[in-house]
C-alpha cells in the first residue's frame, strides 16, 4: 500500500497515522485538509544544487525573497534548506551575483 | 511600492508539491501579499489544485475551495453572492476579497462561458488567469492559450493557429478592471493586485506564467523567460479601467522608446518549446512571422503614444 | 393562507419560507416558473434574498455549491437536459457533504425535443450521492422543500437533497395548496446549519488531491450518510406534521395497503393513478393497494420488503428505462425482495408524457394478479404508421431514393 503521506510531512492528523479511528470518532469525513509546512515533507530532498549566499556582495535588495517560489528565503536571507527545491531562480536573479549554487553533497 | 514594503506574511506556506520554479506558487505567492488574509480563495482544476498538497495537508494558509474545471466564473458569483448575505448579516466585519484562481485551460478553454457569465454580470470578485500557454497539468497539450509554433504534446511540430487574446475579450466585456501582469516586474504585480482589492465588480487579472517543465527550459530561468516575453513585446504589460488602457513597467519603456525591444528569437532561443525553430535549421519564415506580428503591434502603441505626446505638446503651447 | 396554485409555484413560495438566501438558476421549460417567481418575490414582495441569473444549469450548480461553502442557505431549480448538464457537479455537491436543495421537474431527454414528464432525468443520477425525494402534489412539493432543508442540514447527513416533481401534471397545472404562514416554518425550520465553512479566521481547504490511501473513507462517509437519512427523513415528516400539521408519508406512502395482497409500486403521479386503479380493482373483488415510492435515494428497502413480501402480486411501474438491463424501479424492487415472495411484474410506461390512464394500470394489475402477465411489459407502446413514415425516410436514404 502507498504510505506516501503518512510516512513524511504530515501524519494521519492529531490522533496520530497508524492508530485505527471508529466510525463514530470520524462522523462526517470529506476532503477538507488543514494547513502545514511540509504538506509533502520535506522537499530540500529534491535538491541537486544547493543556493550559497556570499554576504560579501549581497545588499539586501530582496529579490531572491520576492521571486523565490518556496518562500523559502527569508527577510534576513537565511534559506530554508529543509524545503528550498533548489531550482535556482535565487541565484539567476540576484543583480550582485552573490548567489552560487553548489552541487549538493547527498546526506 | 517597494519590494521592501512587501508584506512578510506568508499565505503559501513552504514543502509543498510545486515543481522547482514554479511560476503558480510564485504568482499566488506575491497575489496574497497584496491581498491579505481576508481572503477566500477559490482554485480551479489547474496545477494549483495539486500544488496545494494532498489531503489531509495544505499548503494554503486560507480558506480553499476547490472547484471543477469549468466554474471558475460561477464559483465567484456564489462567494461573491454569500459574501454579499454574511456581509449584511454582519457575520463578517470587513469584507472578505473573493479570489478566483484558474489556468489558461479553465479561462480560455473550458471555462470562458462561466467567466464571460459572471463578467457580464459584473459579479464581486478577483478573477485571475495564471496562463502557462498549455493545458499543463496534464503534461503539456495545447490550449487557446498556447502561442503560434510551440511544441505541446499534442502540437509536435508546432501549433500552428495563433492564440486569442482573452485579457482583450474581458475588456470588451467592460467590467472594471482589467490587467496583465509579469512574474519579472513584481512591484507592478503587487500594485495591480492593490488596485484590484480597492474596485468591486469583476476584475480580471492574467499574470504570464512561464512553466520551466512545459517550455522546456531550466527551474532557474522562469523570471528571466517572464522577462524576454515582456522585452521581446510578446507579452504587453497593461491596466484598463474606465475605457482607458494604460500601459505599464517594462511595455510602457518600450512604448515610450525608454527601452529597446529585443529581438523574438532572444525569448524563442531560451526555451526547448521553440527549438524546432532553429533545430536542425533555422526556420525563418515562422521566426519572421512571430517578429512581424509583434512590430505591428508595437507600430500602432509607438504612433499612438507620439500622437498623444505630439497633442499635449500642442496644448502646452502659450496661446496666440 | 389558502391559495390555488402551480406546483412550480409552490416550489416557490417554500423558498421563500424557508429563507434560502442565495438562489441560482437557468431557465428551462417546465422548471422555470420556480425562478421565474422566486424573482417576483424579491422585486416586488421584498423577499430578502440573492439571485443569481447564470448562464447555464453547469454554472447553477457550481454557484449552489460555492455559495453553500461560504455558509448560507442556498437553493437551485432545474429538469431534464438541465440537469443532465450539471451532472459533474451533482457529484461534487454530495461529495462536499454541504446542504442545499434543488427542486427537479422531471421531464424527458433528448433528442427528439420533449418538454413532457419522465423520470429518466433524475434516475439517471440516482448514484451522485444526492438524496432524492419524489412528490405527487402540489401541496407535497412545498412541505417537501421545506423539509428537505432539514433533512440536508442534520448533521448525520450534511447532503444535497433533490426535490422531484412530474412535468406539467404538477409543475403547470394549478391545485389548492396551503402556504403556511412564516413562524410556523420558522418554529419547523431553525437557521442555516452546515457542516463546514470557508471562514478567513478557519483557513482549511476543501477538496484537493487524495489518494487512494484516504479517498475510499470520503465516499463510505456519504454511504453512511445515506443509511443514516432514513431514519431522518421518517422523523422529519413526524415533526413537519406535527408543527406545520400535513403529513405524506415518510419514505414511502401508502394506499389500501392494510388487507392487500396485491401491490402496485410506483413514483409521482403515476402512483396516484395507480390509487384509482386500486379502487377499481377493489370493486372488482382484488384486496390491491399501492406503495408510492417518496425516497427514491435512500432507497427504502426495509419498507418494501415489509409491506411487499407477503404480497401474492407485485407490480411495479416505471417511467424511465435502464437500457440494456429494464425498468429501473422494477429491478431495484426485486433486489430489495431478493428470492423471497413475488416475483415482480415490470410495467414500463408513459416515456416522454404519454397518458398512463389508471384503466390501463388496473387492467395490466389484474392480468398480472391473475398470471396472465409476468417478466415486463410497455403497455402504453404503439408503434403505427407514422413510425413508418420515419422508417421509410430511412429507407430512402440507404436506397438512394427521395422519400
Amino acid at each position: 500500500m502507498n504510505d506516501r503521506g503518512r510516512k513524511k510531512g504530515f501524519g494521519g492528523g492529531p490522533a496520530g497515522a497508524g492508530r485505527k479511528v471508529t466510525e463514530v470518532e470520524i462522523g462526517l469525513l470529506t476532503t477538507l485538509s488543514v494547513p502545514a509546512r511540509g504538506s509533502v515533507g520535506k522537499t530540500g530532498s529534491w535538491r541537486t544544487f544547493v543556493p550559497v549566499i556570499d554576504p560579501g556582495r549581497c545588499t539586501k535588495c530582496l529579490l531572491c525573497w520576492v521571486y523565490c517560489p518556496e518562500a523559502c528565503v527569508s527577510r534576513d536571507l537565511i534559506i530554508d534548506l529543509d524545503y528550498c527545491k533548489g531550482c535556482g531562480i535565487c541565484a539567476e536573479e540576484c543583480p550582485r551575483d552573490a548567489i552560487a549554487m553548489v552541487k549538493e553533497e547527498k546526506r | 511600492m517597494r519590494i521592501k514594503d512587501f508584506p512578510e506574511e506568508e499565505l503559501l506556506l513552504p514543502g509543498n508539491a510545486a515543481c522547482q520554479g514554479c511560476p503558480s506558487s510564485m504568482a499566488l505567492r506575491l497575489a496574497l501579499k497584496a491581498l491579505g488574509r481576508n481572503t477566500l480563495l477559490a482554485v480551479i482544476a489547474s496545477c494549483t489544485s495539486v500544488l496545494q498538497s494532498p489531503f489531509p495537508a495544505t499548503a494554503f494558509d486560507l480558506p480553499v475551495l476547490n472547484m471543477a474545471f469549468a466554474t471558475g466564473g460561477a464559483t465567484g458569483s456564489g462567494l461573491a453572492a454569500a459574501v454579499e448575505r454574511l456581509m449584511k448579516k454582519g457575520v463578517y466585519r470587513e469584507r472578505p476579497t473573493v479570489l478566483v484562481w484558474a489556468g489558461d485551460g479553465g479561462t480560455y478553454d473550458i471555462g470562458i462561458q462561466s467567466l464571460s457569465g459572471a463578467a457580464e454580470r459584473n459579479a464581486d470578485f478577483i478573477y485571475v488567469c495564471y496562463n502557462n500557454e498549455a493545458y499543463s497539468n496534464t503534461g503539456t497539450q495545447r490550449s487557446g492559450a498556447t502561442p503560434y509554433a510551440a511544441w505541446t504534446t499534442n502540437t509536435v511540430k508546432g501549433k500552428r493557429e495563433w492564440r486569442k487574446d482573452v485579457a482583450q475579450i474581458m475588456v470588451a466585456h467592460g467590467i472594471p478592471y482589467v490587467a496583465t501582469a509579469s512574474l519579472a516586474y513584481p512591484t507592478d504585480l503587487f500594485e495591480k493586485f492593490t488596485r484590484a482589492k480597492g474596485i468591486r465588480g469583476t476584475r480580471y487579472i492574467e499574470i504570464l506564467a512561464p512553466c520551466p517543465p512545459g517550455w522546456k527550459f531550466p527551474s532557474g530561468h522562469t523570471v528571466k523567460v517572464a522577462r524576454l516575453a515582456v522585452q521581446t513585446g510578446l507579452w504587453l504589460l497593461y491596466e484598463h479601467r474606465e475605457g482607458i488602457t494604460t500601459y505599464t513597467a517594462g511595455t510602457q519603456r518600450i512604448i515610450h522608446g525608454k527601452a529597446r525591444r529585443l529581438p523574438v528569437e532572444e525569448y524563442l532561443k531560451a526555451q526547448g518549446r521553440f527549438r524546432h525553430l532553429f533545430y536542425p535549421e533555422r526556420d525563418e519564415e515562422r521566426i519572421a512571422e512571430i517578429q512581424r506580428r509583434v512590430d505591428r503591434v508595437f507600430e500602432t502603441l509607438e504612433f499612438t503614444h507620439r500622437l498623444k505626446q505630439h497633442i499635449m505638446d500642442i496644448e502646452m503651447l502659450p496661446p496666440r | 393562507m389558502r391559495l390555488v396554485e402551480t406546483g412550480n409555484h409552490a416550489a416557490a413560495h417554500a423558498v421563500r419560507l424557508a429563507r434560502v438566501e442565495v438562489v441560482s438558476a437557468y431557465p428551462i421549460t417546465p422548471q422555470t416558473q420556480v425562478v421565474e417567481e422566486i424573482s417576483r418575490f424579491i422585486d416586488e414582495e421584498g423577499y430578502d434574498c440573492e439571485y443569481i441569473p447564470v448562464e447555464s444549469e453547469h454554472s447553477a450548480m457550481a454557484a449552489m455549491i460555492a455559495a453553500a461553502a461560504a455558509g448560507v442557505r442556498a437553493f437551485s431549480a432545474t429538469s431534464s437536459h438541465g440537469l443532465a448538464y450539471m451532472y459533474e457537479l451533482l457529484h461534487w455537491a454530495a461529495g462536499i457533504r454541504l446542504p442545499m436543495v434543488m427542486a427537479n421537474v422531471n421531464r424527458a431527454l433528448g433528442p427528439g425535443w420533449n418538454i413532457w414528464c419522465d423520470h429518466q432525468d433524475a434516475m439517471s443520477a440516482r448514484d451522485t450521492g444526492w438524496i432524492q425525494l419524489y412528490c405527487s402534489t402540489h401541496q407535497e412539493i412545498l412541505d417537501t422543500v421545506i423539509q428537505a432543508y432539514r433533512i440536508s442540514e442534520d448533521p448525520s447527513v450534511f447532503l444535497p437533497v433533490m426535490v422531484c416533481y412530474d412535468a406539467f401534471t404538477m409543475s403547470h397545472t394549478y391545485m389548492q395548496v396551503d402556504i403556511p404562514e412564516q413562524e410556523t416554518v420558522d418554529r419547523f425550520l431553525p437557521p442555516f446549519r452546515t457542516s463546514w465553512r470557508l471562514d478567513p479566521r478557519f483557513p482549511l481547504t476543501h477538496g484537493s488531491v487524495i489518494y487512494p490511501q484516504d479517498y475510499e473513507e470520503t465516499r463510505y462517509s456519504i454511504y453512511q450518510a445515506h443509511r443514516a437519512a432514513r431514519e431522518v427523513i421518517r422523523r422529519t415528516a413526524e415533526e413537519y406534521r406535527d408543527i406545520v400539521g400535513n403529513y405524506h408519508g415518510d419514505l414511502v406512502e401508502t394506499y389500501f395497503m392494510e388487507d392487500a395482497e396485491h401491490a402496485v409500486v410506483a413514483v409521482g403521479t403515476l402512483a396516484l393513478e395507480a390509487r384509482v386503479a386500486a379502487e377499481e380493482l377493489r370493486g372488482a373483488g382484488y384486496p390491491c393497494g399501492v406503495v408510492r415510492i417518496r425516497s427514491y435515494r435512500p432507497f427504502p428497502f426495509e419498507e418494501l420488503r415489509e409491506l411487499l413480501g407477503g404480497m401474492r402480486t407485485v407490480v411495479v411501474l416505471d417511467r424511465a428505462v435502464s437500457f440494456g438491463l429494464g425498468g429501473i424501479l422494477a429491478s431495484e424492487v426485486k433486489a430489495v425482495l431478493g428470492g423471497e415472495g413475488p416475483r415482480p411484474v415490470s410495467l414500463i410506461a408513459g416515456l416522454g408524457g404519454r397518458d398512463v390512464p389508471y384503466t390501463l394500470i388496473a387492467e395490466r394489475t389484474e392480468a398480472a394478479i391473475r398470471g396472465e402477465l409476468s417478466g415486463e411489459e410497455w403497455p402504453t407502446l404503439a408503434l403505427n404508421e407514422r413510425h413508418l413514415v420515419s422508417l421509410r425516410g430511412l429507407k430512402a436514404l440507404w436506397g438512394g431514393e427521395r422519400a
